[in-house]
């Protein structure tokens, strides 16, 4: 390019006019005229600046496919396999307590009324037995409270 | 998107991203932080890049968002190179880097008297490449405000470039 066209790129490039390849070629570094120093060194220090690279490689931070595939699924699936356990054996644990507090009678009796009556008949019975053996222990022990009164009051 | 559009479409970009970042922090370590952090955040929402209809367009604003967040977070507006030279050059920084700082002093030197709206064209325009049309989507402003812009801030620099060569200053 002789240097009257290349004078007049440039005014199209102060004016904002010039397209994008005329641009390129203008910050190219090859393309600088001595008469223009301080325009071409602005141009190619332009080129050279849009050279500039960062200088690290961020590659290594991020993971293969096969990695991304299986990553987002599994710990999804756990986490919700999880939550539906812990919800399960919540809620197994919160009623068992009831179950177990029922009385045994109650469910006698629902089932069997006359075998409720002979089980509550045969309790009953075992409790009378307990209490008159008791009470002969009782007797016994007052016998045992007299004579050591007697002693005492013989010394 | 998965890993492999990822690395396809996103990770090419990561220069870019970090020239636009460079241009807004004007220090290399910084800059580098920006584009790791962005490019972090959008590996962790891949999922959902590909209902964005512009990829590219949206990292950039990312890039912009975080690179203003870091100069607020660190209260540097305009960074100070002297101080970012002295440090480079007191780590025997390799000749790549003392160059590049060069480069960054005199095209900090170019767009500080420019308003921030001309920055901003300037840098996607001139700095990074983009189309008027691709601007556009990645600013919101509409094409008379860009190309408007565009004018006033290469109007600028041409005054700086000719008190340069006419004063020396």
């Amino acid at each position: 390019m002789d240097y009257n066209k290349y004078k007049k790129l440039i005014e199209k490039y102060w004016a904002g006019e010039t397209s994008e390849a005329e641009e390129q070629w203008l910050f190219s570094k090859e393309n600088t005229f001595p008469a223009e120093a301080e325009e071409s060194k602005y141009f190619e220090q332009i080129g050279q600046y849009r050279q500039l690279d960062s200088g690290k490689d961020f590659s290594y931070l991020f993971a293969d496919e096969a990695q991304d595939r299986q990553s987002p699924i599994i710990p999804l699936f756990f986490w919700r396999v999880a939550a539906v356990l812990l919800i399960g054996f919540s809620l197994y644990f919160l009623y068992q307590p009831m179950d177990l507090n029922e009385p045994e009678a109650v469910l006698v009796a629902e089932e069997d009324p006359e075998k409720a009556y002979e089980v509550t008949r045969q309790a009953l019975l075992l409790i009378s037995q307990k209490l008159n053996k008791a009470s002969e222990l009782t007797v016994a022990l007052d016998k045992f409270e007299e004579a050591k009164e007697k002693i005492t009051i013989q010394k | 998107m998965n890993a492999q559009d990822f690395k396809k479409h996103i990770l090419p970009l990561q220069d870019k991203m970090y020239r636009y970042a460079l241009s807004i922090v004007f220090d290399n370590d910084l800059a580098n932080d920006i584009v790791q952090e962005v490019l972090m955040k959008l590996w962790d929402r891949r999922e959902q890049l590909s209902e964005i209809n512009n990829v590219e367009a949206w990292c950039i604003r990312m890039i912009r968002n975080k690179s203003l967040d870091k100069l607020k977070l660190a209260n540097r507006r305009n960074v100070d190179l002297q101080q970012a030279e002295q440090k480079q050059a007191s780590m025997l920084a390799p000749d790549r880097l003392l160059e590049e700082n060069d480069l960054l002093n005199s095209i900090y030197d170019l767009m500080k008297d420019l308003s921030e709206q001309q920055r901003e064209i300037f840098r996607l325009r001139d700095l990074l490449g983009y189309s008027n049309r691709e601007i556009k989507e990645i600013t919101g402003l509409s094409d008379g405000q860009v190309k408007v812009n565009l004018y006033r801030a290469r109007q600028k620099i041409k005054q700086k470039l000719g008190k340069l060569i006419n004063y020396g200053l």
